[in-house]
């Protein structure tokens, strides 16, 4: 805050956040996961500036109902919207963020409606244009919750003059200062969030999320405020509440058609009693876990159950606890001014216990927690389990109740910080401090607009009170102390020693008011040693003594010993007089003007102090800055030298009045009759073989040929290429003296072809043979094939198949028959062919045939006995027949339980059939 | 902007809201019928805290209105002490109350004495091997022969213990379930503090839970009473004393003893038991 004396805000660090992001990233948006449909987006954020306005424009467009977004038409918002974000990215730019995705090289269809910003300085990926994805735009405000104020603008600010239109010339902080209370208020400890949007096609992705904890950690860093409030439809309230924010109630905002609520985030949310935090944790565990153990659970789960119930007790306390230790400042970090303010108000070491002993009981919790867990791995029985919670959960119980009076206490001591005022230790500052009742407050509310109470009695002041004020267009802050008495530190109460803190440790210009009236009580005697006294607190500071009340008595009017006084404490030449009335406004502004001057004199004399180190070189925090204004040099400093060609450099130079200058084709119109008369001749200059040929007229078609096809450098060479070729071809170069094929060849092919055709068909058939269309597959050895097939197969092969087709026949024909078939059949030209095994056999198998009779014809002897045998065979079969066995010996079962006979209801029917 | 105590100051310039009395004495007028309302009202988990809530609330309540009463009734005894002599078909009144006395101080002396050889609690529950004991089945001839026990009570172990071999111990006392300390009370003294146990002396159970230090009600321990700085008559320092255990330790996770005079009765029982 400090820096905006010499720096402008656009020279503020930016952090890399995409960093801090990504553990915040949600788990469906990392790089890791994709998202099968659709490409995700790498997402970075950064705080928006003014270049940004019109993506920010299409993304309220998109997001925002019309009434919401407040189009120009609607003149009784005060404002266009898109001059709030023009004021609000200009004046306060560090109070915005933007979520940006990189488009990519071809974005989908998506990403056309979406906004594009051009690129600016800070912006990682130079080639690509990023798109505003999401945006949250804030200022800071005085009240605690958003107000149609803050959404406002100030009236002198006027979005079309030039300045606003070149971020370059923008520094709103320097320009003119406003006392009204529309819009941003440098002062205000509230941030407004007045818009967060994310575009449509990309809400619930999680970058609302992502973008509002990014927010709120950025803006806990900086430290810039107190709390964010914001204002938000009924909808969304559970939303902003997973993120701390508090709901606070139906707003008072008519903006939009009204219906709003407010919520704010980080104020110190409110510490239960004892009892309370008891009947919170406990009926939480009641609510979120199972209740229920019915007969029948094994002992592991009825020990599981009751674990749980212990464990998450604890997590419950452990959270309860650690969330109200986080709440609270820690003494160590903050700056020493509101260290030791906390200290007097609440007495340190009594909050230091109190937090103490929070910790210390989470930490028993914890143990007694894991003792217990413990115990019940042990349990046999149900009621042992449920014995050990109870106890386990008693105990934690004591513990909670021994915290009574450190809750309490701390509830106090949050509800007193919530009405501090608050003071910003580092910016400038008016001090103004002295005995009770000398006019302290009177002159705080002269000149700020506190609202301060001026009572004529002593201490009506009874804590620090801040009030804000402009000067030469920048903020100041005076604070008006309590009235010290001139007695020892140690006899001081805590009143008087907010005081002390105050001028002890705030940087700042003191004004010591004094009252020569005596009417406060005191006397000036008594006022100077007071000064003498609190001196030591002053060093390294301002310090003005002002004198009070010079409507009544002048610092001239004094008696000589009581001036003589005055004169000493002025004498060491770093303290200075000034005078004022509060009650006739004598001097008041005079006051407060030299007081500002010297300060803010001081000040940048500090800072550049500092800034430079002992032998002049600038460090620190100024040379950072300087460091980061770097200036580029190509070539690495490298010289150059500019090459001029001798022809350029030898030329001779004409000067304008020269008779023997070349003429200008300017000069060469003007003399020829001007413009519209004259016409330039273009051609003049070409560079050709021929000059004759510079005004040649080119058709652009000639032969019904488009002229420009046929214009090449190097035609002639083709064309002469071509015509040797021809000539050639006339002479008969080309011709072949090849011969046509002899029969032999002619042969080779028809056989080739041949067996091409036959291969094929070979394939073909195979093809067919494979391809079974749902058969089953017959083995080939299973399959029928016809004599015949064979035959003409082997035919076609070219060989003889008799004997081949003997031998089948004689395998098929009956065992009887063979003895005089083959007889009949045998010829003598068969002599050679007929082996010595085949001449083995022959005889073996007559004899068999011999010894065995043929059953079908043993003991018939007539026709009729012939015709009864064969009925009587019929007879023996029918049963076989009727059970579709295949002989005597088939014993085969298809299947033991058919299932139509075994499923099913059985209906009305037998109860064979179902 | 508000600072400080901006909500005084303003109910100093403007005041409070006209009828904010009236609004504070109705409320507090309708606070039965409120009650009621919720009491009705109210079920599942709310009903039962309110109903707690009530239930003290009541007992508070009657207590106090008990108190008040007791406070209007005139007793008879109180104007016994007549210094006007009293007739002597009268005197006989008050000669019950001093009769009565007398039996209850010679009550009161005889469970004095009897107090003195007895201890805080005289009588346990049983506990079944079968409770006390889990068999252990791990290994193949330790499930076989399931000879092996783990102890499912709080144990006392000493410090000097050294476990047997695997293959013969017999007992084992888990580590989760060993216990050194007891909260222990003194009921003379009226204070209770942790103290660490020196010893078990004996398991009203078993001779045998008394060797493996099974902690159970009614089991006296020895614990050490250093801390306290007890002195003997004879003036030395008292270190160890006897305690009874008090409650059901295995459900409660802690052990609580009394500590008392028994040292005759249980010297005896020592000596005849071992």
């Amino acid at each position: 805050m400090s820096d905006e004396d010499t720096l402008p805000p656009d020279l503020m660090p930016a952090k890399p956040f995409t960093k801090i992001l990504e553990p915040y990233l949600p788990p469906g948006n990392s790089p890791k996961q994709s998202v099968p449909t659709e490409q995700v987006p790498k997402v970075y954020v950064r705080p928006l500036a003014l270049a940004d306005v019109e993506a920010c424009l299409k993304l309220e467009n998109e997001v925002f109902p019309p009434q919401e977004r407040c189009s120009r038409e609607k003149v009784e918002f005060r404002f266009r919207k898109q001059d709030a974000f023009i004021y609000r990215l200009s004046v306060c730019p560090e109070l915005s963020l933007g979520l940006f995705s990189v488009a990519s090289p071809n974005p989908p269809m998506s990403m056309a409606t979406t906004a594009t910003s051009p690129r600016t300085a800070d912006s990682p990926t130079p080639e690509l244009n990023e798109i505003l994805i999401a945006h949250a735009v804030s200022t800071k405000c005085v009240d605690a919750v958003v107000t149609d104020d803050a959404m406002g603008l100030p009236a002198e600010f006027d979005p079309s003059s030039e300045r606003y239109q070149d971020p370059e010339l923008l520094d709103w902080s320097s320009s003119k200062p406003s006392l009204s209370l529309l819009g941003h208020q440098e002062a205000g400890q509230t941030l407004g969030l007045h818009s967060l949007g994310v575009l449509p096609e990309h809400q619930s992705k999680g970058f609302g999320k992502t973008l509002l904890k990014a927010y709120i950690q950025r803006m806990r860093n900086a430290d810039v405020a107190r709390r964010i409030a914001l204002i938000t439809h009924e909808r969304l309230i559970a939303f902003y509440k997973k993120f701390g924010f508090i709901h606070k109630g139906k707003s008072e905002v008519k903006f939009g058609g009204g219906d709003w609520h407010d919520m704010s985030w980080k104020d110190i949310p409110p510490v239960p009693t004892s009892q309370e935090f008891l009947d919170i944790v406990l009926s939480r565990t009641q609510r979120r876990l199972p209740t229920q153990i019915r007969a029948g659970f094994k002992i592991s789960r009825i020990r599981s159950f009751y674990t749980r119930k212990v464990k998450y007790t604890q997590e419950t306390f452990t959270e309860k606890l650690s969330a109200i230790l986080e709440s609270f400042p820690r003494l160590q970090d903050i700056h020493p001014f509101h260290k030791d303010l906390l200290n007097t108000l609440y007495d340190a070491d009594h909050f230091r216990i109190a937090l103490g002993q929070l910790s210390t009981a989470k930490h028993l919790i914890e143990t007694v927690s894991r003792d217990y867990v413990r115990l019940l791995k042990y349990a046999q029985s149900l009621f042992q389990c449920k014995q050990l919670k109870r106890a386990a959960l008693g105990r934690m119980a004591t513990i909670t109740k021994r915290l009574k009076d450190p809750l309490l206490y701390l509830e106090q001591v949050r509800q007193h910080l919530g009405r501090l005022p608050s003071i910003d230790p580092n910016t400038r500052t008016l001090l103004i401090c002295g005995y009770p009742n000398v006019g302290k407050s009177s002159f705080l509310k002269s000149v700020t607009r506190a609202d301060v109470d001026v009572q004529p009695y002593a201490f009506t002041t009874k804590s620090l009170f801040v009030g804000h004020f402009d000067y030469k267009y920048l903020r100041f802050q005076a604070i008006d102390t309590p009235g010290i008495l001139d007695h020892p530190l140690e006899e001081m109460n805590t009143i008087e020693m907010q005081s002390i803190t105050a001028i002890a440790h705030l940087r700042s210009a003191i004004l010591y008011f004094m009252d020569l009236s005596e009417q406060c009580g005191y006397s000036v005697g008594a006022q100077i040693r007071l000064f003498q006294s609190i001196k030591p607190l002053f060093s390294n500071k301002l310090v003005f003594i002002v004198i009070n009340k010079i409507d009544i008595m002048r610092p001239e009017d004094l008696d000589i010993e009581t001036k003589e006084m005055l004169q000493e404490i002025l004498k060491p030449g770093d303290v200075e007089l000034l005078q004022l009335s509060c009650v006739t406004s004598e001097g008041v502004m005079a006051v407060r003007n030299a007081a500002c001057d010297r300060l803010i004199a001081e000040r940048v004399a500090q800072k550049l102090k500092s800034g430079a180190s002992g032998g002049g070189a600038i460090g620190g925090r100024l040379g950072d800055l300087l460091n980061r204004i770097h200036v580029a040099q190509p070539m690495e400093g490298l010289q150059r030298e500019v090459y001029i060609p001798d022809a350029v450099m030898d030329r001779k130079k004409y000067g304008k009045e020269d008779l023997e200058r070349p003429k200008r084709e300017r000069e060469i119109e003007e003399e020829e009759g001007g413009a519209g008369v004259y016409n330039i001749d273009l051609k003049k200059n070409y560079i050709l073989d021929d000059d004759d040929w510079r005004h040649d007229k080119i058709p652009e078609v000639f032969d019904g040929k488009n002229v420009y096809d046929f214009i090449d450098p190097d035609i002639e060479a083709k064309l002469a290429a071509l015509e040797e070729e021809e000539r050639l071809q006339a002479d008969g170069f080309y011709l072949s003296d090849e011969t046509s094929e002899d029969e032999e060849d002619a042969n080779t092919r028809a056989k080739a072809e041949f067996i091409r055709e036959k291969r094929q068909l070979i394939q073909n058939a195979a093809k067919m043979k494979k391809s079974l269309k749902n058969r089953a597959i017959i083995p080939r050895t299973a399959k029928t094939k016809k004599l015949s097939d064979l035959k003409s197969h082997l035919n076609s092969l070219g060989l003889d198949a008799t004997s081949t087709s003997a031998r089948a026949r004689s395998q098929s024909r009956g065992r009887g028959m063979i003895s005089k078939h083959s007889n009949g059949e045998n010829d003598a030209m068969d002599v050679d062919s007929s082996t010595n095994s085949q001449l083995e056999t022959l005889p073996r198998a007559e004899s068999r045939a011999r010894n065995q009779s043929n059953r079908r014809e043993d003991g018939i002897t007539t026709a009729g006995s012939r015709s009864k045998a064969e009925k009587l065979a019929k007879l023996s079969q029918k049963k076989m027949n009727r059970l579709a066995r295949q002989g005597e010996a088939d014993r085969h079962i298809t299947s033991s339980m058919p299932k139509h006979l075994f499923s099913g209801k059985r209906g009305m029917g037998k109860t064979q059939r179902r | 902007m508000p600072q400080n105590e901006y909500i005084e100051r303003w109910q100093k310039q403007s005041g409070k809201r006209y009828d904010y009395e009236e609004r504070k004495r109705k409320r507090l007028a309708r606070e039965g019928h409120k009650q009621s309302q919720d009491a009705q009202k109210f079920t599942g988990l709310r009903a039962k805290l309110y109903q707690k809530k009530r239930h003290a609330e009541k007992i508070q309540m009657k207590k106090r209105i008990r108190a008040h009463e007791q406070r209007n009734v005139k007793s008879s005894q109180s104007n016994e002490s007549l210094s006007t002599p009293i007739p002597q078909y009268l005197l006989d009144r008050s000669q019950t109350a001093q009769a009565k006395a007398l039996s209850s101080a010679i009550k009161n002396k005889r469970a004095e004495k009897a107090a003195k050889f007895s201890v805080p609690l005289p009588k346990v529950r049983g506990i079944a091997e079968e409770e006390m004991f889990k068999t252990v089945k791990t290994g193949k001839k330790t499930a076989k022969k399931s000879w092996k026990r783990m102890i499912t009570k709080p144990t006392f172990v000493g410090s000097d213990f050294t476990r047997r071999p695997v293959k013969y111990e017999r007992f084992i006392r888990p580590m989760g379930l060993r216990y050194k300390k007891a909260n222990v009370t003194h009921p003379e003294l009226g204070v209770t503090v942790q103290l660490p146990i020196i010893s078990v002396k004996k398991n009203p159970q078993n001779p045998m839970y008394t060797q493996l230090g099974v902690l159970t009600k009614g089991t006296i321990i020895e614990v050490n009473v250093s801390e306290l700085g007890l002195v003997t008559a004879g003036g030395k320092i008292v270190w160890g004393r006897w305690a009874q255990i008090t409650n059901n330790c295995e459900n409660d996770g802690c052990i609580n003893a009394c500590v008392g005079q028994f040292h005759s009765i249980f010297q005896v029982e020592l000596t005849l038991g071992m």
